[in-house]
């Protein structure tokens, strides 16, 4: 009777102590997310995708409300992003290009509410695994197994002090990374200069190219496309009305399970010139899957694995409200 | 006669006597030849067959006899069905590699691509000779031949090194101006470019998905 009592004990304490793990690691989740919108630093970063790597400098500065940054690609052709609340330009000299995207609305990124993430626990195991040194600083690591096929697992390690995440890996169903990247220098704090802002081509001659592309953002209710049966906890995260200089009518829905993203693009198929191919593509951890309605075509992009975008893709329909 | 030798052409003589006998006059008198060969060569020009060019019996005779003799005869290669065989795997794997990979490397390492500054660029000269004069001569000789950037005004943060250069990678750049990319790839590229701030690396934190806009020779995976 006692063994029976103490047996019940140790199997309650350890899914007590499970439930525990689960909810330290939720409560590390919600730091970190929202730790990046306060900092200010400074740093050199890898950028790995295979077996390709690629080095890159960035500064981020918040200011009050605003955010800005600027990203420079430190290896190959120079390239340089530069961020300014919601709007992004790209400059990429070598074939004298500018690429700017103005979002108008909200910051995708506010949907996943500090609330939401619970949500992730239902389809990730997460648990907390002990501490790494990345770029000087001591490091919680994270680990976010998916429950099922359709997701890839993450491993994020966030600084102790600053909650900022320093190196995060996205991993295949092996739990092999497919990509990630890693501060290899980081300076935190309010001190950085605001010179340090300002892009390489302050000033473009004419003989730049400058591509726009915006966006709208879409009431819910009269967009013209449902999903049906997403996989489970893919909930509509934004859905956006885009202009591309290809392209001048898409429509972008967002579905996302907390950590991973899949993007719906839905446009007119006599826009394209060559027809595009249908059927399942990939690059990298990104996954695509085309295919047609009626005379659209539908495209389902993100970083999960194959069957995910395609039923994705699968589950679109026509509601014909517009 | 003439009928006959007609006949005889078109397969319509009776009897086997009667062939022998117009076969035996055929080879006793020119005239009979000569009706012979014009008659074959209407019949030729009427079925447009290869060949008909008006040639004579003599002017035969005399390229017969120019011909080299053929002791052994060569087999031919079989018809050129095979590069075409050949060339479609080829292109399937490399539309399969265009399709899949980074593509914006690619002009920059081809001089052949036509970018606005493919001219200039492929270029190798140290000093700099560009359009409106925008590079600096300093900076030349640092840049390889592919790469002579228009430096407007160098906002250079002290204090982080700069790690050694490795080799790039990344998904994507926004798309090509100036390269013909193929429709699946400009349709990708637009949507990935789109598609990057939501990835979960930006709900996390704000670094890689624009870094995913870099591009080089991928790995393809």
């Amino acid at each position: 009777m006692k063994r029976l009592a103490v047996a019940l004990l140790a199997g309650a304490h350890c899914s007590l102590a499970f439930a525990q793990t689960q909810d330290d690691a939720l409560a590390w989740l919600e730091s970190i997310y929202q730790a990046t919108r306060r900092l200010n630093y400074a740093g050199v970063f890898t950028y790995k995708n295979g077996r390709e790597v690629e080095t890159a400098r960035i500064i981020h500065i918040v200011d009050g409300a605003n955010v800005h940054e600027r990203i420079e690609v430190l290896d190959g052709p120079l390239r340089e992003i530069i961020r300014s609340n919601d709007e992004v330009r790209c400059y990429t000299p070598a074939t004298m290009t500018v690429k700017i995207e103005k979002n108008l609305g909200d910051r995708p990124l506010l949907p996943v509410l500090p609330g939401n993430f619970k949500g992730i626990a239902d389809n990730y195991r997460m648990r907390l695994a002990g501490v790494d040194r990345v770029a000087g600083n001591d490091c919680q690591s994270l680990v976010l197994e998916p429950r099922d096929a359709l997701r890839y697992g993450h491993q994020l390690c966030a600084d102790v002090r600053t909650r900022m995440v320093l190196k995060a890996q996205t991993l295949d169903s092996a739990q092999e990374p497919m990509e990630g990247f890693a501060f290899t220098q980081i300076e935190f704090g309010g001190a950085i200069p605001r010179e340090w802002l300002r892009p390489r081509f302050a000033s473009l001659s004419r003989d730049w190219r400058v591509e726009e592309t915006d966006a709208v953002a879409v009431v819910a209710a009269s967009s013209a496309w449902t999903l049906q049966n997403p996989p489970s906890g893919f909930q509509r995260l934004a859905e956006l009305k885009r202009r591309f200089r290809s392209a001048p009518d898409v429509s972008q829905i967002v579905l996302s399970d907390g950590l991973s993203a899949v993007s719906v693009f839905i446009e007119p198929v006599q826009g394209r010139q060559p027809p595009p191919s249908l059927g399942a593509s990939r690059r990298g951890a990104l996954h695509a899957f085309t295919r047609k309605i009626d005379e659209h075509l539908v495209t389902a992009v993100g970083d999960a694995p194959a069957e995910c975008v395609q039923t994705i893709a699968n589950g679109v329909r026509f509601r014909g409200s517009q | 006669m003439s009928e006959r030798i007609s006949s005889l052409i078109d397969g319509e003589l009776g009897s086997d006597a009667e062939i022998d006998q117009v076969l035996r006059e055929l080879g006793e008198h020119a005239p009979h030849r000569e009706e012979w060969n014009t008659y074959h060569l209407i019949g030729d020009a009427l079925r447009a067959t290869h060949g008909a060019g008006g040639l004579s019996r003599e002017g035969f005779s005399k390229r017969l006899a120019a011909e080299p003799t053929v002791l052994a005869p060569r087999r031919k290669p079989a018809p050129s069905a095979r590069p075409m065989r050949w060339s479609l795997p080829i292109a399937a794997s490399i539309a399969a590699v265009v399709f899949v990979g980074w593509f914006a490397s690619s002009m920059f390492e081809s001089p052949g691509q036509a970018s606005p500054l493919a001219g200039s660029m492929a270029r190798p000269s140290l000093v700099s000779t560009q359009a409106g004069g925008k590079s600096s001569p300093s900076q030349s000789g640092f840049l390889s031949t592919q790469q002579q950037v228009p430096v407007l005004s160098a906002a250079t943060p002290p204090s982080v090194a700069v790690p050694l250069f490795i080799r790039p990678d990344g998904m994507l750049l926004p798309p090509a101006q100036g390269v013909a990319a193929a429709g699946a790839d400009a349709l990708l590229d637009d949507y990935v470019w789109a598609h990057q701030r939501y990835s979960p690396a930006s709900l996390m934190h704000d670094v890689a998905p624009y870094v995913r806009l870099v591009s080089g020779r991928g790995a393809g995976q």
